[in-house]
This record gives structure tokens, C-alpha cells and sequence, in this order.
């Protein structure tokens, strides 16, 4: 899970191109949207496509984005439950 | 009514941008083409926007947010800009997603900004501006196009300041795409014609400040390929109706080539003033007579060093592309 979560942030950092931000600076309990990285909806849509692209995922209720996303955390339970 | 450019700014592969003054020397064509020397952004644009932003974009709304500190605005009355080709490195990036992708799985933030009017439009929500934001894409008299149409507007009633400018920006993968084909007009030897990129912008009033860098004495449109005689009767009859003055201007900058027949047909109506060729400057590109103009502004203010002859007072601009199309602007110091 650890290796996991560590790969998330550099995916993240590379698709959403987060200027200035390293993984080290990601805290995996830190909220991803709002506050923490301040991340917006069409960061949300970036996401999306991330999961279905790098790990066969497609989230079919968005309503669940808002837990799923919460933070890296949640976002690494989530992929390690529903990766095929 | 007459029209003043009360503000300009350009980022261009002439270090144009934040400096009080700057050096004619061509730029490094180590890479085959010239490439704009970017300013930092953060100076200009909230770090959280930049990351999701191409260089064209981060030009026209870097180039833009100047100009209106120049003109001491915080909003116009109307943005107008021309882009030949967009943005390319979105586009491209949009492209290549469709191709490896098989037409799935596509990134929303190349899509959205790969648009033509994504410079104005992202211009617009940065500044909160609710008015009138078009862009103009008409191939080499893009920028002609969206300053004529600015023209029209201060012209009339209830415009006094209008943000008017020019982008294009150039690629790996559009540079070599277009020395292909014939987007871009070919000479070598010792004056090679070399691709380029920049933004431009300006404000254009009907209103005279204190910061009016100079008079625009009108802009004039040539469709070759509607001529009904041949180029040069064509085009001779074209400069001699915009410019029936053309004796007393103090400088032609040209985009022009010393192989087009067009040069030296210039070269006779115009007499013996000094002729500058910008390009060997800024490079080829759709918007360039945004660059051209620019420039003369800053002759026109004495702020360009190693500059042809006296400081000028009149200056004609005159531009032509791969198109069929030229274009002449005038320019008067006030």
C-alpha cells in the first residue's frame, strides 16, 4: 500500500502538473481538493481518467468521487480494492 | 476619429518583456527557430493557474496584464485577439491523446484549452471582464484583422479602450510540420528566413493620455490572390490609395524578404528612408505584425538601442506571410 501511495503522488504531480511540489511535500492524510492542494473539479476530471487509464478503473457513481478522492489515502484503499 | 496606442507590451524571442530598453541583435537560432525569452509568470499569474496553462497562454495573459498596468487600466472595454494557429502545444497534446488512446480516455485540460479563443477567454476570467472577448484566426492578418475590428468599434459609441493583441506560439512538432510544407515561405543564403513565436498586445483608444506612445493612422488590408491584374500593378495601385504620403515617412519595417518582388516595389515607392526588416528579429509567424508594430512603438519612443538612423517620427509597417495576403499600419509619434 505504502509503495503504492508513493506512486500516486508522482502520478498526480506529473498529471496535474504541480509546479514547485514534490511527493516528500504530500502528506497522504491531507485533504486533496480545498485546502491541502488545493486541487479544483477539473483536477477531479484528471483524476477520473488517471484511474481509468493507469489502473483499469472506471468510477460509475461519480456521488462516491468526493470520499474516494478525499485524500491519497482514500484514493490508494479505493484503487486496491477495485484495480482488475 | 483618431486612435492612440496608450500601452504595449510583447514577450518575443527579443527579450522584450520588463525591460526599460532593448538591443537589435538577432536572436540565438541554435534550435532552428526563435523562441520567445519568457519572463517568470508568477510575476504576473497566480502559481495555482500557471500550472495548467501552455506558453501561449502564459504569453498573452503575462503580455496582457502588463499592458494594462501600462495604460494604467484595470479593465478594457473590449479584448480582441488574433493566433494564425492557437495552441499548438495543447492541440498537439489533445491530438496525440486521441491517437494513443484510440479516442478514449481523453485529458480534459488539453481538450479545454486548445481552443483559438482560449487566450482571450482566459484573459477575460482572469481580469473578471464581462465584455466583449473574440478572437480573430485569419491565417497572416489575424492580428490585422482583430485591430481593424478595434478600429471599428472605438469608432463608434461607448468603446474608449480596447486590449488588442497577437500570439503564436511554435512547437518541435510545428516547426517541423511546417518546414514540410509551404505554411512558411523558404530562403536561405544571408537572409534566411527563420519560424518564431510571441504575443503582443496593446491599447488602442480614442482617447490621448499622458502614456500615449503614439498616433495609429490607419491600417489597409492587400488580397493578392483577388487581384485582377498582376502583383505588382495590383499592389502598386493598393499602396499608392493607403499610402499617398508614403514620402514622408521616416521608417519602413517590412516583413518583407529582399527576394520578394514586393520589397523592392516598396524600396521605390517609399524613396531612400531606412527599411527594417523585423523578422530577422522575431522570426516567421501569423501574428507577427503584432511584433512589427510593437517595435515601432518602441522607435517611435527611442527606447531600442543599436536602432537604424534617428529616432522616427512616422513609421509604415508592412507585413506579408506564406499567404496571399500584405497589410500596412502607420504609425505617428504625437
Amino acid at each position: 500500500m505504502e509503495e503504492l501511495k508513493e506512486k500516486l503522488k508522482v502520478q498526480l504531480i506529473a498529471q496535474l502538473n504541480l509546479e514547485d511540489i514534490t511527493p516528500e511535500d504530500i502528506n497522504s492524510s491531507d485533504p486533496l481538493f480545498g485546502e491541502g492542494l488545493g486541487l479544483d473539479s477539473i483536477d477531479a476530471l484528471e483524476i477520473i481518467v488517471l484511474l481509468q487509464k493507469e489502473y483499469g478503473i472506471k468510477i460509475e457513481d461519480t456521488k462516491k468521487g468526493k470520499e474516494i478522492f478525499q485524500s491519497i489515502d482514500t484514493l490508494a484503499a479505493y484503487i486496491t480494492e477495485n484495480r482488475k | 476619429m483618431e486612435l492612440y496606442f496608450n500601452a504595449a507590451s510583447a514577450i518575443s524571442p527579443l527579450g522584450s518583456f520588463e525591460n526599460e530598453s532593448i538591443s537589435l541583435q538577432p536572436p540565438d537560432r541554435a534550435l532552428g527557430y526563435f523562441v520567445s525569452r519568457e519572463p517568470d509568470y508568477r510575476n504576473t499569474i497566480d502559481k495555482k493557474l500557471l500550472r495548467r496553462m501552455s506558453k501561449f497562454i502564459k504569453m498573452a495573459v503575462s503580455g496582457s496584464v502588463d499592458c494594462l498596468a501600462a495604460a494604467g487600466l484595470e479593465q478594457p472595454d473590449a479584448i480582441i485577439t488574433g493566433t494564425g494557429l492557437g495552441c499548438l502545444t495543447d492541440t498537439i497534446d489533445f491530438l496525440q491523446q486521441m491517437n494513443e488512446n484510440a479516442e478514449t480516455l481523453l485529458n480534459p485540460t488539453a481538450f479545454m484549452q486548445s481552443t483559438h479563443n482560449t487566450a482571450s477567454g482566459q484573459i477575460a476570467l482572469l481580469l473578471g471582464c464581462k465584455n466583449l472577448n473574440i478572437t480573430f484566426s485569419q491565417k497572416n492578418i489575424s492580428f490585422e484583422s482583430a485591430l481593424l475590428h478595434a478600429k471599428m468599434m472605438l469608432n463608434g459609441d461607448g468603446y474608449r479602450n480596447i486590449l488588442v493583441g497577437g500570439i503564436d506560439e511554435i512547437t518541435p512538432e510545428s516547426h517541423g510540420l511546417i518546414s514540410q510544407t509551404s505554411c512558411m515561405r523558404k530562403f536561405e543564403g544571408e537572409y534566411p528566413v527563420t519560424a518564431g513565436e510571441g504575443a503582443a498586445f496593446f491599447i488602442l483608444s480614442n482617447r490621448q493620455t499622458e502614456k500615449t506612445l503614439a498616433r495609429f493612422d490607419g491600417i489597409s488590408i492587400f488580397n493578392g490572390a483577388a487581384a485582377d491584374s498582376s502583383f505588382s500593378d495590383s499592389f502598386s495601385r493598393f499602396f499608392d490609395e493607403s499610402c499617398p504620403d508614403a514620402d514622408h515617412f521616416d521608417l519602413l519595417i517590412t516583413g518583407s524578404h529582399p527576394s520578394d518582388e514586393v520589397y523592392h516595389l516598396l524600396s521605390e515607392k517609399t524613396g531612400d528612408q531606412k527599411i527594417l526588416r523585423f523578422k530577422d528579429y522575431c522570426g516567421e509567424y501569423d501574428t507577427s505584425t503584432s511584433f512589427a508594430l510593437w517595435l515601432a512603438l518602441e522607435l517611435i519612443g527611442g527606447r531600442v538601442e543599436g536602432s537604424p538612423g534617428s529616432r522616427p517620427e512616422r513609421v509604415l509597417i508592412h507585413n506579408q506571410g506564406s499567404g496571399p495576403c500584405h497589410s500596412l499600419l502607420k504609425v505617428t509619434a504625437c
